[in-house]
């Protein structure tokens, strides 16, 4: 008995990916090790940066065989490090809109999405704003991330090169009497914003859909500017060096399945990828209605440039 | 003869002791030096960034410990001469820049001095927060009470004689002062300032927190590095720059101290205490004292809404959390990992210190200069090229950042006993066990409790080094729990963590003060 017990799980599947992702484990994973007769290990390490970090590390014994949690830059770096398997997972079509596929080496697959906001609160704020152009107008106002520390600081630059092109450097020279501080990740800024230290902070456009699941009202209300929206793509990828691919690329698919995909709204306060029924606390999270984005090999070619631009304005 | 041969074969077994643990210690950064540091990189030396973040972390370090030590002058005056509650408020706030948690600092410098703070609703606008003045003052706060406690205790360890023999020689205060007071606790001052210079340059939460991105500090580059741009290599350049500093500045700072050892009891001094120094002492006990007060209160106080409740803290211990976040098994978890290292840095700092070499003076006070973060992933490292099991290499980890601790805590009290006490038991007859139970253990026991606590305190609270090593998975730990909890968005529940750890730690002292009294 115990020896069948012991073979039932010969195969384990060791998956890194960041501490918010921790809801996976509450009862998807167990139907994934019920279907594939295995044994899955989730390992959560902090934030994206941290689990990057860490395959790097390990690239001489690489432990895991899947991570979730790259985003579009992030994975640029994984891909130059050569940590990744070349995949391609057999429900890609679940997917329903190709342009969130950023990653053409077929490294990396998309598994949910969600557009970069300024969220602001009403009861601290004199009037409304609409664009970045008017952000500049107020001084001690934002609190925004280190975008090299953080991802979501890191979308928030990329979103405004995305804007400005050429003059993004200009743009943030003007906006910086408007920050109060810049955090090292989304966490701490939202902290000091819900103490109360600053009107507006760059967060997420499902802020909304959060409040009202949890607090039954929107008590902040999320901006995006005219200019248009900035989207984080996160994805997930088969670690090079893994001791089961088959099984790695059926995880990759679990989460491109409707069991996974349905739980993305309420669990990752972000939007999936395929088809799914979404909440009704969705209706207030903001939609963008003008996508803008960077080609993923422009971003691995210029943000090390870029990140150092933008410390340099910074200081 | 044959006594000299014995003595010099322990000695040099001494030094082969020493100089196979230097390499056990080294081993980890090697690995990582060997397999990720890349030569090129030294060429970061000349880059303006680099020059940049050098130059602030001099700066604001040198700043602050300047700013520390003016703090801590008057009150450690008030210490020296009076032994009343103000002046145990005053010797107990030595625990804060050890442990006092950098999350609760964060909470009450922003509940005093933001927008929405009390001074702002005072009518007091004090703009400091994000600005070098926030840095200067959390600093202040964190480091003066190293410099009261180290210059009390210098001054409480004057013979009275020699400034009685002075006062009939006719000197002047002031020429008193400068030529006996000042010379007499210069070991004390000069250690005390190398370790709050350490800490300020080491500064990585308040740098973080209360400044800004145009203050960043080398130990902050070395977080961005290893976090964001996933340079190992820059990462690792900033790290061997940041120890060859503090190196170079412990052996100047170990070069000027001689071999001085307060053989005398401490005793107050017997000098009145001016109304000015009343003031001051008062005013300084209750800047530290407010910030724990602000920072502690969020265990039932919600500073946001202006309410009291006790269900964040009672949150802490439903099923609903420890099935995700092992609240209750950080703590224990935690208590174990600080026991344990606090045992075994309080022996090893006993023993190093009984090596009596130099060696040991310049070798083991610049281990405080080595980045925690570093620290973290060379130690991960060992666990994947060797398989080295988490919970021995925290442990591994915490007794390498906590010797040095050890080592300058007991140094004084080690270094100036009195051997004609064990040399008198030796004749009468007692073997050398017989004679440090009998003797030396129960003289120097209240010292060694202190030294444990402390370090017990400051591992509890540990976070940099469990935080990068991200083995909340395979180890919880109660630092590094409380920021899951509020990465999670349970901010009020990470509040209540926050001050109950610190009010565990609270106990730890109270119950080790309780001990020494019922020895005395």
């Amino acid at each position: 008995m115990l020896c069948l017990t012991v073979m039932s799980f010969s195969r384990e599947l060791t998956v890194y990916t960041y501490e918010s992702m921790d809801w996976i484990e509450d009862h998807l994973i167990s139907q994934f090790e019920e279907r594939e007769n295995c044994k899955v290990k989730v390992i959560t390490l902090g934030d994206g940066g941290n689990v990057l970090s860490r395959l790097i590390l390990e690239k001489k014994r690489p432990q895991a065989d899947v991570v979730v949690g790259l985003d579009q830059s992030m994975s640029v770096k994984a891909i130059e490090n050569d940590l990744l398997l070349k995949f391609v997972p057999s429900n890609l079509d679940n997917i329903t809109n190709p342009d969130l596929i950023f990653d053409a080496t077929g490294h990396v697959y998309p598994y949910d999405f969600g557009a970069i906001a300024i969220i602001t609160n009403p009861s601290e704020m004199k009037g409304t704003i609409h664009s970045f152009e008017a952000l500049k107008e107020l001084e001690d106002a934002l609190i925004i991330q280190d975008p090299r520390s953080s991802s979501t600081g890191q979308s928030f630059l990329l979103w405004t090169i995305a804007i400005y092109g050429e003059n993004w450097q200009q743009f943030w020279r003007e906006i910086k009497p408007s920050i109060l501080t810049v955090t090292s990740g989304w966490s701490e800024a939202f902290s000091k914003f819900e103490a109360g230290e600053a009107p507006m902070m760059v967060s997420y456009a499902t802020d909304g859909a959060y409040s009202v699941e949890y607090y039954g009202s929107t008590t902040y209300t999320t901006l995006i500017p005219d200019e248009g929206a900035y989207v984080q793509i996160e994805g997930a990828g088969i670690v090079k060096g893994t001791d089961d691919e088959i099984l790695a690329g059926k995880f990759i698919e679990f989460l491109l399945s409707d069991e996974v995909q349905r739980d993305i709204p309420l669990n990752q306060w972000m939007f999936p990828v395929t088809d799914v029924e979404m909440p009704e606390s969705f209706d207030y999270a903001v939609k963008p209605e003008k996508i803008l984005s960077i080609d993923a090999s422009e971003i691995g070619e210029n943000l090390e440039k870029w990140l150092d631009e933008w410390e340099q304005i910074m200081y | 003869m044959g006594t000299d041969n014995v003595l010099r074969n322990r000695r040099g077994l001494q030094l082969i002791f020493l100089i196979i643990a230097l390499m056990v210690v080294l081993f980890p950064f090697y690995t990582m030096i060997r397999d990720f540091f890349n030569i090129s990189d030294l060429s970061t030396v000349q880059d303006p960034k680099f020059l940049r973040v050098l130059w602030f972390t001099l700066y604001q370090a040198l700043l602050s410990s300047v700013a520390a030590f003016f703090a801590a002058i008057v009150p450690s005056l008030y210490c020296a001469k009076n032994d009343n509650f103000i002046s145990k408020l005053l010797e107990n706030s030595i625990f804060i820049p050890f442990f006092f948690p950098p999350v609760s600092m964060v909470i009450a410098f922003s509940v005093i001095f933001s927008q929405n703070g009390i001074l702002h609703a005072m009518g007091l606008n004090v703009e400091i927060l994000y600005t070098l003045k926030a840095i200067i003052i959390a600093h202040i706060f964190y480091e003066s009470p190293i410099f009261v406690k180290y210059i009390s205790h210098a001054l409480m360890s004057i013979n009275p004689k020699v400034i009685e023999a002075a006062q009939l020689d006719g000197a002047s205060t002031i020429k008193r002062l400068m030529s006996i007071d000042l010379r007499l606790i210069l070991p004390s001052l000069l250690k005390a300032f190398f370790l709050v210079f350490t800490y300020s340059f080491m500064s990585f939460a308040v740098v973080l927190n209360l400044g800004g991105i145009q203050f960043s500090t080398l130990e902050v580059s070395i977080a961005n590095a290893l976090r964001g741009r996933f340079d190992f290599s820059e990462a690792l350049f900033y790290a061997i720059f940041q120890f060859g500093i503090l190196f170079i500045l412990n052996y100047i700072c170990s070069s000027l101290l001689k071999e001085t050892y307060e053989n005398e009891q401490p005793q107050r001094l017997n000098v009145r205490t001016s109304v000015f120094e009343k003031i001051i002492t008062v005013s300084y006990c209750a800047f530290e004292y407010m910030m724990i007060f602000v920072g502690l209160s969020g265990i039932i106080f919600d500073w946001h809404d202006g309410r009291f409740s006790l269900t964040h803290l009672l949150n802490l211990f439903s099923d609903k959390i420890n099935r995700k976040y092992d609240v209750v098994k950080s703590i224990v978890n935690s208590i174990g990992v600080a026991a344990i290292t606090a045992t075994v840095s309080t022996f090893l700092g006993y023993f190093l210190i009984n090596l009596k070499t130099k060696l040991t003076d310049y070798v083991i006070l610049p281990i405080l200069g080595i980045s925690s973060a570093f620290t973290a992933m060379a130690l991960l490292y060992m666990n994947i090229l060797y398989g080295v099991p988490y919970a021995l290499l925290i442990v591994a980890g915490y007794i390498l950042i906590s010797v040095p601790l050890a080592y300058s805590f007991l140094f004084q009290n080690v270094r100036g006993f009195r051997n004609e006490l064990l040399e008198a038991s030796y004749m009468d007859g007692a073997g050398k066990i017989r004679a440090f139970v009998a003797i030396k253990l129960p003289i120097l026991l209240p010292t060694f409790l202190a030294v444990f606590f402390q370090i017990f305190a400051v591992i509890y609270g540990e976070f940099t080094i469990s935080y990068t090593m991200q083995i909340r998975d395979f180890f919880p730990l109660a630092s590094v729990v409380n920021y899951s909890l509020s990465a999670h968005r349970y901010y009020l529940e990470s509040q209540a963590f926050a001050s109950l750890n610190t009010i565990i730690v609270f106990m730890m002292f109270w119950l080790s003060s309780l001990l020494l009294k019922e020895r005395k």
